[in-house]
């Protein structure tokens, strides 16, 4: 019986070894093991005995997954020194009470599994557990022994807040659900767990609060997601694109954060938050275009100012999006609306400038985005040379130059810095993109074409939706209750009912008149 | 099954009736009446009001929307008659609206630029926007009528600023001839004719009693943004100068002045039209796509939109030679055409309707299986 | 299916550069700040004033060069002129910044009917630039004056407009859209302020003098001074600012100058067994500002004498500008709109008589002035030797 098979283990393959169950021979396990780990150096194989009968036994791990002191102290130290101290009865040793005292009273780990295939072996020890196999036995025991360098808990980079909570995510998933965990000490805090990746075998949560979330939107991201075969997830921007309703277009339909308390906000008006191990980034959905022009400080904020400043960002939004376009539109269309002191101004800086304004405006444009772009990746050291020569090459030796006019430069310099006020980078983009759009038309036909490219920006913008959500809302399909909560920020004292959601079921927030269901 | 609030259903009517009225009709009733053009605006409410009970009552007693209720009401074959010159109505008045526009543009804003890249550009907007079917379209309309609505008001609202002599609206209530002023409130009534849009729309509401109440909303809308225009055009021009103008409110647009600095608006200001008028030559290619759906027994209207506005162009084209046959156009035979299509034949069903049953089931999801399917 | 027609799209962009619609870049284009109109030898000449871009912060210096050209062209219409100019000129002239339209009094006194139905007509020409006529001398010579401190003469001329109105309160400045007004309606006439060239020290300046009664379109006469201050007492309405010159009530040789914080005037007209009758009050309060006597005026008994006086030379100045119109045949204040207003039905049958009828009608002129401060001396002073 033990011989065929051995001599079977031997002749399968890695890939059929896999959904091989654990022999209990332990020498068929180990070469078994070793044929699915060959060439993966850093699995560290140490075969021991220990007992008084001299059992063998085997740890594996990975190496630089794990805390080698918990190794040492807690499974290998008891298991050969301690032993003896535990009664073991020897009458029932081949039953499993080896097993079972080792699996209860010896491992001194807080989190331990039995397992029964080798390609849970594998899955375990990949993710940073330590495997313990015992001769005799055709189970294994898996201690939670995770641990390895990450990047400790900091402020995001790109989420820079005044008030409010500065932690972000960082690239380990616990970290994170406990970053949530946290700030929402509920029960009906349900953070599910998916793995996903054919090869990567990454761990996915989708995270929501029951009651709040509307069942059928849990439901439909759950099938979604089921629904991904890919070799590998490696960021949580991946998952966007297989589960937005619409995958064509440049709006994006989820929101991108890297702070928890943003998720939490949003899991408490029922949407839906997804994170992927190995990422900082976590994406909520469903999101509505006008969400991006929310930051989550507002929320900290005193009202007043706080309105003020999304009035500000709204501002900024149209100035990101269309001031080059209405500039060309003016100077080569509309002349008659600049005021005749300006105009003369603007008249003399471009006198002598060879290329036409639109053309011009498309060079320091596309000129702003290389700058732009360059600036992102480019070693911290040179970041600053490359400032320097942007604003001195491009700013004023250009204008001296005569090859662009002051007041362009003007324009763009306003165009990039509005860009950078919209909150939600992925929002920021969407700009980027549009502006040339708008900026080719208001050369072509002026506000004119301005406008109609803007009708067409909204007949697909209305033809959105994310998750079912209208891309618009609460603009459109309006809603005056939350609309004042987009245009303005609403007070706290008056916020009293969550967003709409499709199927929500729990719509309030506050309770002031001592209705409805608490969550 | 498609679903419209309330809302959406009255920024479309809204979007159908205002965006030409607002600088058109306000210009015939100075043309007809001088300073007392305002009286004719709110004279209107009296034949507004008949109207929308004509409306409301026919859609209490139907179950079907509006092509459907032809064949309903008159039989198979008449139904399918009336129906097709429905379609062609719908045909004409997207290229006119279309037409009217451009003409528009033409005569004050881009007078050297070729009439077919605006005719080609608008019609790819409402194709496009036809496509996307109905129920993105109207959240569209929400979108369109909050930015046009609040602009226009603040048109109106600015030019009671530029100097304005309340005088020039005097005599007060002196009407010089009885016929004038019942042709200017026929040609404004013809305006709000086009609120028969509802005579659909109403059927994709939660409750359709509601239609009355919208339409209501719409009249009121309609008439205080007409009547704010038009008194401050005759303020601010005087009753005997705007009658001189083509568009007396582009005028008053253009003397508008903010600070000193922002001054010559009108360029924006036909912007903003630009997107009325899309909205409202759009809302008639729907209803020609789904009336020449309904005629032909077609089980889905979208794809109609790309042929037919190519036929949109030719007749928008060839309608009219020069502005003054337009000006026949607009003054003669379009409110003719909707007295009789958007007035006449609805009569008809009011009182073919007038002997039958209220329908037994109210809402059209209850009858979902004798109702076309691609409504969605 | 949606992605096709976007992709349509992008050919009828290109396609839309390759017509190259109307691009009217700024290089190419030259700010026309005022045009001026006369006849010469039957035919229409027209002077038009460009600006010279300038750089920034170059501007405004006195004996530099002038910021502007005038060019100047005939043709047989007004639109054949002001196309010819392009015979010269290598730019596109933008006639939208034009803000000062200057005629002179001899094709005034013609008629200038034609030119206020093509400046309606085009949409290139603004309702809100001013009218000005060119007295005793050409609109050519007045548009080449280079004014003191302000760069272009067009501004000038609105600037002085303005700010005289202002301090002065002489003269009411006319926009082309109160003119078209004006001229349309019946029982309304324009009245346009004039300039004129003057020589002082040595310099040619221009100088706003005298008002241009129009009846419709057609120049009929002027108001000097006193009758166009007058017509701004009359005009219903509320102004701000100006001075009268009054008599002292002590000594008549010395005068006094008061300065007005506003004139209310409230016009309305009433027909009587067939006579119109036009009340008009007049509510003006002032600051007394200088004396040319040494007189001490500013006594509790004396304001009352102050204000009897001011209201008989208010009085007064309106009564010339009266009598000048209704010599004129012309309705300056808008008697007949009075008219019309409250009698519709007796309006429709004199409206076609009304420049024969407007002589002879009678205003009641009922004029309140009330003396408010005297700035920061409560007495005159007196000086002691």
């Amino acid at each position: 019986m033990r011989y065929i098979n051995k001599k079977n283990l031997s002749l399968l393959t890695s890939h059929e070894l896999i959904n091989h169950p654990i022999s209990s021979d332990i020498e068929e396990n180990i070469s078994g093991l070793k044929k699915i780990l060959f060439n993966c150096s850093d699995a560290v194989f140490r075969e021991f005995t220990f007992g008084s009968r001299g059992h063998k036994g085997l740890v594996l791990y990975f190496d630089g997954l794990t805390d080698r002191r918990e190794i040492e102290e807690n499974i290998i130290k008891p298991l050969i020194l301690e032993i003896g101290m535990v009664n073991i009865d020897p009458g029932l040793e081949d039953q499993g009470h080896l097993f079972l005292k080792i699996k209860n009273s010896i491992v001194a780990v807080a989190e331990v599994k039995e397992l029964s295939t080798l390609g849970e072996i594998v899955h375990h020890i990949s993710s940073g557990d330590t495997i313990l196999i015992i001769d005799g036995y055709d189970r294994a025991l898996s201690a939670g022994t995770r641990s390895w360098q990450t990047r400790s808990i900091q402020t995001p980079d790109n989420e820079v807040v005044i008030f409010g909570p500065k932690e972000g995510f960082s690239e380990t998933l616990r970290f994170n659900t406990a970053l949530l965990r946290r700030r929402i000490k509920s029960s009906n805090f349900k953070i599910e767990a998916f793995i996903l990746g054919r090869v990567t075998k990454t761990d996915v949560v989708l995270c929501y609060v029951e009651g709040i979330a509307p069942p059928g939107l849990v439901e439909e991201v759950k099938a979604r997601l089921k629904r991904i075969d890919v070799d590998g997830i490696l960021d949580s921007a991946m998952l966007e694109e297989f589960i937005v309703d619409h995958k064509n277009t440049i709006f994006s339909q989820v929101e991108h954060t890297e702070k928890p308390d943003r998720v939490a906000a949003h899991l408490l008006e029922g949407r839906v938050g997804i994170m992927v191990d190995g990422s900082p980034m976590a994406i909520i959905m469903p999101i509505s275009f006008p969400q991006f022009w929310l930051s989550p400080e507002d929320y900290y904020n005193n009202y007043i100012p706080a309105s003020l400043f999304r009035m500000l960002r709204f501002v900024a939004f149209w100035i990101s999006l269309l001031l080059p376009s209405l500039y060309v539109a003016v100077i080569t269309f509309h002349h008659e609306m600049i005021p005749t002191a300006l105009y003369l101004t603007i008249a003399a800086t471009r006198q002598g400038v060879p290329f036409p304004a639109f053309i011009e405006a498309i060079l320091l444009e596309i000129t702003f985005e290389l700058l732009r772009e360059a600036g992102l990746r480019l070693p911290r050291a040179v970041g600053p040379a490359v400032s320097i020569v942007g604003a001195l090459i491009i700013g004023d030796a250009a204008v001296r130059a005569g090859l662009v006019s002051t007041p362009m430069v003007v324009i763009v310099a306003a165009t990039g810095i509005a860009s950078f006020v919209t909150p939600a980078y992925n929002a920021g983009i969407i700009n980027r993109i549009a502006r040339f759009g708008f900026l080719a038309a208001s050369s072509v036909l002026g506000f004119l074409g301005i406008m109609i490219v803007l009708i067409l920006m909204l007949t697909r913008m209305a033809s959105l939706s994310s998750l079912g959500l209208p891309y618009l809302s609460p603009l459109a399909p309006a809603n005056l209750e939350q609309m004042t909560d987009v245009v303005v920020r609403r007070p706290w004292f008056s916020n009293l009912h969550r967003p709409y959601l499709e199927g929500m079921q729990n719509y309030v927030r506050q309770n002031r008149q001592g209705g409805g269901e608490k969550h | 099954m498609l679903r419209l609030s309330n809302f959406q259903v009255y920024c479309m009517l809204l979007l159908f009736c205002a965006p030409i009225a607002f600088l058109q009709v306000g210009k015939y009733a100075i043309d007809l009446l001088l300073n007392n053009a305002y009286l004719a605006v709110v004279a209107t409410i009296i034949p507004g009001i008949l109207i929308i009970y004509i409306f409301h009552y026919i859609i209490q007693k139907s179950t079907f929307p509006f092509p459907f209720m032809l064949e309903e009401h008159l039989g198979p074959k008449a139904g399918k008659i009336i129906g097709f010159l429905y379609s062609l109505i719908f045909l004409f008045f997207t290229s006119f609206s279309l037409r009217l526009f451009i003409d528009f543009i033409e005569t004050n804003v881009l007078p050297q630029t070729p009439i077919t890249i605006f005719l080609g550009l608008l019609l790819l907007c409402s194709c496009l926007a036809v496509k996307t079917g109905l129920g993105n379209f109207a959240r569209m309309c929400e979108v369109i009528v909050i930015l046009g609505l609040s602009f226009a008001f603040t048109i109106a609202f600015l030019s009671f600023f530029q100097h304005p002599d309340i005088k020039n609206l005097l005599p007060f209530a002196y009407i010089n001839s009885l016929e004038s002023f019942f042709r200017a409130v026929f040609m404004l009534t013809s305006e709000i004719l086009k609120l028969t849009a509802i005579l659909f729309l109403a059927f994709f509401i939660p409750d359709k009693k509601a239609s009355f109440s919208i339409m209501i909303k719409v009249l009121f809308t309609f008439i205080t943004l007409i009547s704010s225009i038009t008194i401050a055009t005759i303020m601010v021009l005087g009753a005997h100068a705007a009658k001189l103008f083509t568009f007396p409110t582009f005028i008053v647009v253009r003397i508008i002045n903010i600070a000193d600095f922002i001054t010559n608006l009108d360029a924006i200001f036909i912007g903003l039209w630009v997107i009325g008028i899309f909205g409202s030559s759009t809302l008639f290619l729907f209803l020609f796509c789904i009336t020449t759906s309904f005629v032909f027994n077609l089980q889905e209207y979208r794809f109609l939109a790309s042929p037919s506005s190519l036929i949109i162009a030719v007749l928008a084209l060839q309608m009219a030679s020069n502005i003054l046959e337009l000006n026949i156009i607009i003054v003669h035979i379009a409110p003719v055409l909707l007295f009789i299509f958007f007035f006449l034949i609805p009569l008809l069903l009011f009182f073919i309707t007038w002997k039958k049953p209220y329908p037994s089931s109210s809402s059209p999801l209850e009858i979902k299986d004798h109702f076309p399917t691609y409504l969605n | 299916m949606r992605s096709k027609p976007v992709l349509l799209l992008i050919p009828i962009i290109f396609s839309l550069f390759l017509i190259g619609c109307e691009t009217r870049d700024i290089n190419n284009t030259a700010a026309v700040l005022s045009i001026g109109v006369e006849e010469e030898k039957g035919q229409i000449k027209l002077s038009v004033q460009i600006a010279k871009p300038s750089a920034p912060g170059e501007s405004g210096n006195e004996d530099s060069e002038p910021q502007f050209l005038v060019l100047t062209e005939t043709g047989e219409s007004l639109v054949q002129a002001a196309r010819k100019i392009n015979l010269t000129l290598p730019r596109m002239p933008l006639w939208t910044y034009t803000n000062t339209i200057l005629v002179s009094e001899k094709l005034a006194f013609k008629d200038i009917n034609f030119l206020i139905d093509t400046v309606s007509r085009n949409p290139n020409v603004r309702k809100n630039s001013s009218l000005v006529i060119a007295h005793k001398t050409s609109p050519e010579k007045i548009l080449q004056i280079k004014p003191p401190l302000e760069p272009f003469p067009a501004q000038a001329i609105v600037n002085i407009l303005d700010i005289q109105e202002k301090v002065l309160g002489i003269y009411t400045p006319v926009s082309l859209g109160d003119f078209i007004k004006r001229a349309s309606a019946p029982g309304i006439e324009p009245l346009v302020p004039q300039i004129t060239a003057v020589n002082k020290g040595g310099k040619e300046l221009f100088m706003v003098n005298g008002s241009a009664v129009f009846l419709g379109t057609r120049m009929v006469g002027h108001f000097n001074e006193e009758e166009s201050r007058g017509y701004r007492f009359i005009y219903p309405g509320t102004k701000k600012g100006g001075i009268i010159n009054v008599p002292s009530p002590v000594n008549p040789q010395n005068l006094m100058t008061l300065e007005f914080i506003n004139i209310t005037t409230q016009a309305k007209a009433e027909v009587r067994e067939g006579q119109i009758i036009v009340k008009i009050k007049v509510n003006s309060e002032g600051n007394f500002y200088e004396q040319t006597g040494s007189e001490n005026l500013l006594t509790f008994s004396r304001i009352k004498d102050i204000e009897k006086a001011t209201e008989a030379e208010i009085k007064r100045q309106m009564n010339l500008s009266i009598r000048q119109a209704q010599k004129l045949k012309a309705d300056v204040f808008g008697w007949g709109k009075l008219v019309e207003n409250d009698y519709p039905y007796f309006w429709k049958e004199i409206a076609e008589d009304w420049p024969e009828i407007f002589p002879r009608v009678k205003p009641q002129i009922e004029v309140k002035f009330k003396l408010r401060r005297t700035y920061l001396t409560d007495k005159s002073f007196v000086s002691t030797p």
